[in-house]
């Protein structure tokens, strides 16, 4: 697996401003389809705002060739543009060669492996590549991964990654300034405005003089919330534009001002206000209140203002100065926090290595399906919605169904597991929903339901296609209202219970055949979740065997291994009894290895002779047994019938001939 | 005997576990150190309550009656309204200063307490009880008052020296220290005032020469009384504010100190009524 960042500029102007080298380049084939995606990047001035062109934008990335991107995040931020580009999640990715390659389109540069994790954690700090951290780029990188996760684009890898950066900023914004921004002189001001006064809703500020600085330093004090903002622009000038403040006259007396909290003078302010005398004046007006008198012109020091009770003065060079300081206890904390990155690169790159990724709650699965499958477990566990697990006998519909419990907010409470199909109705009725005294021959008492009992946690209903029309209203009654009643009781009571149901049958058969209610099929398919058989998936045989192996070798005390020619075996295998058959296999083949090395004649009989399982002793005719294979073969290609025609050495017409007969006689392949 | 001696040690400990963390938050500015402070702090004031409860059950009155006592329940008084104003306030800078106040006071109550001194009758009295705690409680507020005018100083004298010192970096603003000494010194004189009304009261019930015989604490409290008088005039009246009410609160606190052991310990005789 690996992953990329690219970084685009979208304005000619920081197009040389990345912190990125631009050495690295492009597959050919995709050089000219980039370069294209970058000039309608830049020319698109909307795009920080319309998200349709960020997905357009990746589906146009996901329709390029090799190599194929899996994961993808596309974050727009106000000059850039960044793409984050995870290829061969599920494989071990063998890149294309790569010698031939085309530059980089201008403005565009790569990062790649390390890096391009390190910029992923930068960039959802909020920390771009001028120094400057920038609370819009958190949100804006934020609003980029839920747009990429609402569209399917990201996966494992990203969902992981966004995880990580979420608890990053969490423990970055609770222990350290890094969020605390004072790069201006116009925010120290206001920050020692803050330290004096604390808030500023009711304090009043006189602007004196002008220069081209005052209209930002009177944004910024109105950004911040102050209260009133009065001007005294020198004589002929206007005040700055916008309804912002008032322009009062310096020429009468101080007594007869309103109530000052910050000075601030700017070049040709009135003289007489810079004189100690004046000050003094003032202050006695303000019943000797804090005052902050900050003096931005370029002019020397006027002496004798320090001494002024309650007088807080600020030169232009002591508001630089503070600047200075600041600026160096950034940078001990900007290393504090690269730090921290770097040890979440190196967490990263180590959870990449090893195999937990493939693990999931306690099952096992590197293939796409079963990542997908992961992947939905993860996004659905924390709601409460219901979930219809779908897959054959053995695939673990009931290991999903204790991962989504023990990932939920639920995970502290029970999960109850029902198989409908094991009780008869009335049996399975009062077991559910429980039964008043009375309410039929032998019950001898009050008896709560499994609902009851399992109240605020999780009931697992297994072989849900088996259950009786009488319960299937019952249960849609719960499922609509949350509310039950025991047998032979007429009380409704109310409880809070997460169903997750599953079958081994295909319930929407069923439906059609009018054997489960059409309504309760829809309410429990909210999420349907299908389970891949072990056949559609042999890439997940190895990894399973391994698996199985560490388990049953620890529990029995034993060492074994498995030779390549009974994992040859293994793979070829249909498994009709899917992944517990594999765990059964190999269960047996540990207890009865002796030597520790597991050959193919430690497997059980079927396993030993080639793939065609005749399935008992039945005696079949060569046709028949000439259709189990080839349809067999087709499903393990996946319905690839040119695959398929290769590995069993017939033509592709052959096959599609044999295939058409089949359908002709049955109806169906089947 | 020995389990009470346990758990007033055990107050300290707690106390000093607490302290230990407001300082690390104060330096570092972790949240969660900061968290773990408030919670160590409530647990030693949870811890303190509960001694005090044994204390009461086990000598048969409220640990009022002599200075040992009343020092130790001024403490979880203290604590108590530190505490509260945290949660309100949302501010926990105080914390630092204020826990040292708490250990050392603690520590003295826990060294002198004498768990069997005799008790004069004329003392086993709920006025009298109610008039000690409503001292003890002004006196809390004072020292909540002297903490936040010590921070004025060291904030306003970092902001003076335009330096980026840890009071400019860690602490909220000086009017919020100047607002909060001064409703810190509105309550406890309220308090104050009430108690020495009950006080007299008291005392006239209890002597007929109460007046005549120049008690010192008497004289002590009056003092402390005017002192927090004229902190509370020098604002309503003349409208002064920061560093200059905020030395009145430093001298009157540090009076208060001083009233509260010296006087009570070597110079009183009257007052302990013996």
């Amino acid at each position: 697996m690996s992953i990329q960042a690219y970084y685009i500029s979208l304005n000619a102007a920081s197009a040389g401003k990345t912190t990125a080298t631009a050495e690295t380049s492009l597959p050919p084939h995709q050089a000219a389809a980039w370069a294209a995606i970058v000039r309608k990047l830049s020319a698109d001035k909307t795009l920080p705002a319309t998200s349709q062109a960020v997905i357009d934008f990746a589906r146009t990335l996901q329709a390029l060739p090799q190599p194929r991107y899996e994961e993808m995040l596309i974050v727009i931020g106000e000059q850039f543009a960044e793409l984050y580009l995870i290829t061969g999640t599920t494989e071990n990715h063998s890149s294309p060669s790569h010698s031939a390659t085309a530059p980089l389109p201008t403005g565009v540069a790569m990062l790649a492996e390390q890096d391009a994790i390190i910029q992923y954690f930068r960039s959802a700090l909020g920390w771009l590549p001028n120094g400057a951290h920038a609370a819009t780029h958190v949100e804006a990188f934020r609003r980029a991964h839920a747009l990429a996760a609402e569209h399917g684009l990201t996966g494992v890898a990203l969902n992981r990654l966004f995880q990580r950066a979420l608890w990053l900023y969490e423990k970055v914004r609770l222990d350290t300034d890094f969020f605390h921004n004072v790069a201006a002189v116009d925010e120290v001001l206001l920050e020692v405005a803050g330290k004096i006064f604390g808030g500023l809703k009711q304090r009043a500020a006189l602007l004196a003089g002008s220069n081209d600085e005052l209209p930002r330093v009177a944004a910024t004090l109105q950004r911040a919330g102050i209260g009133r903002l009065y001007f005294a622009p020198p004589a002929g000038e206007k005040p700055p534009p916008g309804d912002a403040g008032q322009v009062i006259s310096l020429k009468t007396e101080a007594t007869h001002w309103p109530l000052i909290d910050l000075l601030l003078l700017f070049d040709h302010a009135e003289p007489h206000l810079f004189t100690r005398a004046y000050l003094q004046k003032i202050m006695q007006a303000r019943q000797q209140a804090p005052l902050l008198l900050a003096d931005l012109t370029a002019a020397a020091a006027r002496d004798g203002l320090e001494k002024i009770y309650n007088l807080f003065y600020f030169r232009r060079r002591d508001l630089e100065g503070m600047v200075e300081q600041n600026a160096k206890a950034r940078q001990q904390i900007d290393a504090e926090v690269m730090s921290w990155i770097r040890a979440e690169v190196q967490q990263f790159c180590q959870w990449l290595a090893s195999e937990d990724r493939f693990h999931f709650g306690s099952m096992v699965g590197r293939s796409r399906q079963m990542q997908q499958v992961f992947e939905l477990i993860a996004r659905i566990a924390q709601t409460d919605i219901t979930v219809l697990i779908e897959g054959e006998s053995g695939t673990g519909k009931e290991l999903v169904a204790r991962a989504i419990q023990q990932s939920s907010r639920r995970a502290q409470r029970a999960l109850i597991a029902v198989n409908c199909g094991a009780l008869p109705e009335n049996l399975l009725e009062s077991e559910l929903f429980g039964h008043v005294r009375g309410a039929f021959t032998g019950a001898v008492s009050h008896k709560p339901g499994l609902f009851e009992e399992v109240d605020g946690g999780t009931i697992f209903l297994d072989e849900i296609g088996e259950m009786s029309p009488a319960l299937q209203v019952k249960l849609l009654r719960f499922l609509q209202d949350g509310e039950i009643k025991r047998v032979g009781s007429n009380a409704v009571l109310k409880v809070d219970v997460r169903v997750i149901a599953a079958t081994n049958q295909h319930l929407q058969t069923l439906v059609h055949e009018g054997k489960f209610r059409s309504d309760l099929y829809y309410r429990l398919n909210v999420i349907g979740m299908q389970l891949p058989a072990l056949r559609e998936r042999p890439e997940d045989i190895e990894i399973l065997t391994q698996h199985f192996l560490r388990k049953f070798t620890s529990r029995m005390r034993k060492s074994a291994t498995l030779l390549p020619a009974a994992l040859g075996q293994l793979r070829q295998y249909a498994w009709p009894g899917n992944v517990r058959e594999l765990e059964n296999v190999l269960e047996r083949a540990v207890a009865l290895t002796s030597n520790g090395a597991i050959d193919v004649v430690d497997l059980p009989t079927p396993l030993r002779k080639p793939a065609v399982s005749t399935n008992g002793a039945a005696r079949l005719p060569l046709k028949e047994i000439e259709r189990q294979y080839i349809l067999e073969t087709v499903s393990a290609c996946n319905d690839n019938y040119d695959e398929a025609a290769r590995v069993l050495g017939i033509g592709r017409t052959t096959l599609w001939r044999k295939l058409k007969n089949y359908l002709d006689q049955n109806g169906d392949f089947e | 005997m020995t389990a009470i001696r346990f758990v007033q040690w055990l107050v300290v400990a707690v106390y000093v576990g607490a302290w230990i963390y407001y300082g690390r938050f104060f330096r570092n500015g972790k949240t969660m150190e900061g968290a773990r402070a408030g919670q160590l702090l409530a647990l030693a004031a949870g811890l303190h309550f509960f001694y005090l409860i044994h204390l009461a059950i086990f000598t048969g009155h409220l640990p009022v009656t002599d200075v040992f006592e009343s020092i130790t329940t001024c403490v979880w008084l203290f604590g108590a309204v530190y505490l509260s104003l945290e949660w309100r306030l949302q501010e926990r800078s105080l914390g630092p200063f204020i826990l040292p106040i708490i250990i050392i006071l603690q520590t003295v109550s826990n060294l002198f307490l004498d768990f069997n001194h005799e008790l004069p009758a004329i003392l086993q009295n709920v006025v009298f009880e109610i008039h000690v705690l409503m001292i003890l409680l002004s006196y809390s507020a004072f020292a909540i008052s002297f903490i936040a005018s010590l921070l004025y100083v060291l904030l306003s004298r970092d902001i003076e020296r335009k330096s980026l010192g840890i009071f400019y970096r860690r602490l909220p603003s000086l009017a919020f220290f100047d607002s909060l000494s001064n409703f810190a010194v509105n309550t406890g004189l309220i308090f104050l005032t009430a108690g020495v009304g009950l006080g007299i009261y008291t005392g006239v019930k209890v002597s007929e020469t109460f007046f005549a015989a120049w008690d010192p604490k008497f004289i002590a409290v009056g003092l402390t009384w005017l002192i927090y008088s004229v902190h509370w005039l020098s604002r309503r009246a003349a409208g002064w504010q920061g560093k200059r009410v905020a030395l009145i609160s430093l001298v009157g606190f540090g009076w208060v100190l001083f009233s509260f052991l010296v006087v009570s310990l070597v110079l009183s005789k009257v007052h302990q009524f013996q």
